[in-house]
């Protein structure tokens, strides 16, 4: 019987040696995560048009997006993440309604035109 | 003018603060005043119609877009050639003539030069109201 239960707490002992750093390494990466999501949230890309009552949802469907842009039409709006005034932030193209906005679309940073 | 200026590419955010703190500060003070916006994987110029898929970038496009969020204008180059400024302003100081007063600006217009008025008097009768020359 004593051994039996000798058995039993060497298994229970050898257990909790391993799960015990795991769940602390598990809080650690909770941790991280909560770090790294306090900086900015994943922007939605493009907004579907808005129903009535519900948030503007993410379009981004993997069947191909449209091209939704049409000249005389209103504008797509999206959200996206942004580097502005030395801070990161998300911008909607909604949140300039009221103003005229000029949208410029660029190859990339570092490049030469 | 009161207009926002907003610039989009696919890098992230992360390289558009490198990219201002390292070259746009040193050749304009201050870098550039105006949000630069992450498109990752061009899904945003997608829905505007200029990614460029292959290539992975969007081009060079670029919207006005009015108070009520209607797309006045676009233009969209190949990325070899840079855009015209001056056009810009001149396009913007239009639509918003425009939109203010209900005129129309012929072509070549600047700010002062005659504008037309549309309606059924002035049909047939635009060479009274303005010449070709008045374009540059």
């Amino acid at each position: 019987m004593p051994r039996r239960f000798c058995l039993w707490l060497m298994m229970a002992a050898a257990l909790l040696f391993i799960a015990l750093p795991a769940a602390a390494a598990d809080k650690d990466k909770g941790k991280k995560q909560d770090l790294d999501s306090s900086c900015v949230s994943p922007a939605k890309g493009p907004l579907a048009p808005q129903t009535k009552g519900q948030p503007a949802a993410s379009a981004n469907q993997p069947q191909a997006a449209s091209v939704r842009a049409r000249v005389g039409k209103v504008a797509p709006d999206f959200e996206a993440n942004a580097f502005v005034n030395g801070a990161f932030k998300n911008l909607k193209l909604s949140d300039n309604k009221g103003k005229w906005t000029v949208l410029c679309f660029y190859p990339g940073d570092f490049t030469f035109v | 003018m009161g207009v926002e200026v907003m610039a989009v590419s696919t890098d992230s955010r992360f390289v558009h603060k490198i990219w201002q703190t390292e070259e746009l500060a040193k050749m304009v003070p201050g870098g550039v005043p105006y949000p630069m916006l992450a498109d990752a994987g061009g899904k945003i110029g997608t829905v505007y119609g200029v990614y460029d898929d292959a290539a992975g970038v969007n081009l060079r496009g670029r919207f006005i877009i009015d108070p009520d969020g209607v797309i006045q204008a676009m233009e969209v180059l190949t990325p070899s050639v840079g855009r015209n400024v001056t056009e810009l302003i001149r396009q913007v100081k239009a639509f918003q003539h425009v939109r203010k007063t209900g005129e129309a600006t012929p072509s070549g217009w600047q700010p002062g030069k005659p504008t037309l008025k549309p309606g059924p008097d002035l049909v047939g009768k635009v060479w009274k109201e303005w010449k070709p020359d008045q374009a540059f």
